[in-house]
């Protein structure tokens, strides 16, 4: 036996361990105590524990199976601490919101909600879910006693769903069904072109006559009409998907094109890239979603690039040579 | 960056690369039961030496990390053939071109996960598939299967090694570039 068999090895059993119901903090000091002793014990579990959370995937197996399984407790995908703290602040929003007593009770008809572009807004439905609409977004809601509905017509809204499995909870996207098992997910419409982003818990998309696919935590998905493509998301990289629920983007080393058609949802200033060399350039960090100006400025100073504006366009190109 | 920010980016950025790594290794060393201890020191001296900044290209990085690490071994050993020492100081590794993205395509993903399972032990597999497909917890799989938490446990140890050499060696990237011609001479420079 290798010293990386050995190791692998006790690796794999913390990883059971911790998995098991026997899990107890004087356990958790071992395993960190463990770790701490060698960064090959450390890439050891690190390793293998990402495989095993990939392995959720699995899930995906028993929707397909047998649709009517009935859902597990929750619980364990429930409660992440640092879900909580991302939306701590919209928590807070939504409190206030919900304090100034525009709280909507047991109305069976479609509401309409609508944001005009570069603005965000927080909706509570009837029954305590919460919706937060980002820029240029159109949703209607019927929520009654069977069932609750939610049809988003155009832009992004980000779901903090109330746990109700009497009542379930499907947002209709174009052909495609989005099916919510108690969750707080992001869902952004793009034409016929949906993305999907789960924060906690679990939601199942389906389009029309397909087979349906459940995501679950961290998970992101592209779909259209025929096609789904899953990723796996860290906790960052899912934050900065939702760093619109702040009013900030947070690029990570995207190209220039890619940003500034973020930039073009949120205000009616177009950003224009007038050459290759300059779209390419790659971007980061993290910047405010209503202030265009300055993420120009920005290119400017910190790219050298020409920044030139022209009633409701901005042109960025490269310097002339 | 924090030691949380730093594990996160070591599975989000350098775990994927393992396909490539370990082609890396396979290529350049020849004792193929060393493959996965160099595999190991690959990664904790990434991850060491990533600890206060992290690089541009993780690939780059963990490659001429795996570089160097060969050539220490074989400085070390001393039964290398000069042949081989002259030719591994003069493997510059290229990077290729293997998105993380490709890693994701969640279908594929799914085949891989089902066929590691199917190699399981049917015993490994029940418990695998009972605490992943049915999300059931350990005690739950020790009820329905009438056997204790701690064969539970034991089973859950095995399965993760062999999900693990599923899903990050063989990984869902196998439809990624070949990195370079398998031959040795070439002294390219990236």
């Amino acid at each position: 036996m290798t010293a990386n068999d050995v190791i692998e090895r006790q690796a794999a059993d913390w990883l059971a361990r911790k998995d098991g119901d026997r899990w107890t903090p004087e356990q958790q000091q071992a395993l960190d105590d463990w770790l701490a002793a060698s960064t090959l014990h450390r890439v050891a579990y690190l390793r293998l524990d990402s495989a095993w959370k990939r392995a959720d995937r699995l899930r995906a197996l028993q929707a397909a199976e047998r649709p009517q399984a009935t859902p597990r407790a929750p619980a364990a995908l429930l409660a992440r601490p640092w879900a909580r703290r991302a939306l701590g602040g919209l928590a807070l929003a939504l409190m206030a919101w919900v304090l100034a007593g525009d709280f909507n009770l047991g109305k069976p008809d479609t509401e309409r909600y609508a944001t005009a572009v570069g603005k965000r807004e927080a909706v509570a439905l009837a029954d305590g879910s919460r919706l937060t609409l980002n820029t240029a977004t159109r949703v209607r809601t019927a929520v009654t006693a069977q069932e609750r509905r939610v049809w988003l017509d155009q832009g992004e809204a980000f779901f903090d769903v109330a746990h109700d499995a009497s009542r379930p909870f499907v947002v209709i996207v174009g052909t495609q069904r989005v099916t919510v098992l108690g969750t707080k997910f992001s869902l952004r419409r793009d034409g016929e072109r949906l993305q999907v982003a789960v924060l906690e818990g679990r939601v199942k998309v389906q389009s029309d006559g397909a087979q349906a696919t459940v995501l679950t935590r961290e998970d992101a998905a592209v779909a259209d009409a025929r096609n789904l493509l899953v990723t796996k998301k860290t906790p960052q990289q899912l934050q900065a998907s939702l760093s619109w629920l702040q009013g900030k983007l947070i690029f990570d080393q995207i190209s220039l094109a890619e940003a500034a058609q973020q930039f073009n949802r949120y205000s009616h200033r177009q950003l224009v890239i007038a050459d290759p060399a300059a779209a390419q350039i790659r971007i980061g960090g993290s910047f405010d979603a209503g202030n265009v100006e300055a993420f120009a400025r920005l290119l400017h100073v910190g790219f050298g690039l020409e920044v030139q504006q022209q009633g409701d366009e901005i042109r960025i190109s490269s310097p002339a040579s | 960056m924090t030691q949380d920010e730093l594990s996160a980016w070591f599975v989000d950025e350098v775990l994927p690369l393992e396909p490539v790594l370990e082609r890396f290794l396979r290529r350049n060393w020849r004792d193929v039961d060393e493959i996965a201890d160099l595999r190991q020191e690959v990664y904790a001296r990434v991850f060491d030496g990533c600890a206060n900044s992290r690089p541009d290209s993780a690939q780059a990085f963990v490659l001429s990390t795996a570089r160097n690490l060969l050539i220490d071994r074989a400085r070390r050993a001393q039964i290398v053939s000069i042949e081989t020492y002259a030719d591994m100081d003069a493997l510059t590794p290229t990077v290729d071109h293997l998105s993380p993205e490709r890693h994701s395509a969640a279908r594929s993903e799914l085949r891989l996960l089902q066929a590691a399972l199917n190699l399981l032990p049917l015993r490994c597999r029940e418990v695998i598939e009972l605490r992943k497909i049915e999300g059931l917890s350990q005690r739950e799989v020790a009820t329905r299967m009438g056997i204790t938490e701690d064969t539970v446990e034991r089973q859950v140890s095995k399965g993760v090694r062999a999900l693990a050499l599923a899903l990050l060696q063989t990984g869902a990237g196998s439809q990624e570039k070949k990195p370079e011609s398998t031959h040795r001479s070439g002294r390219a420079l990236s």
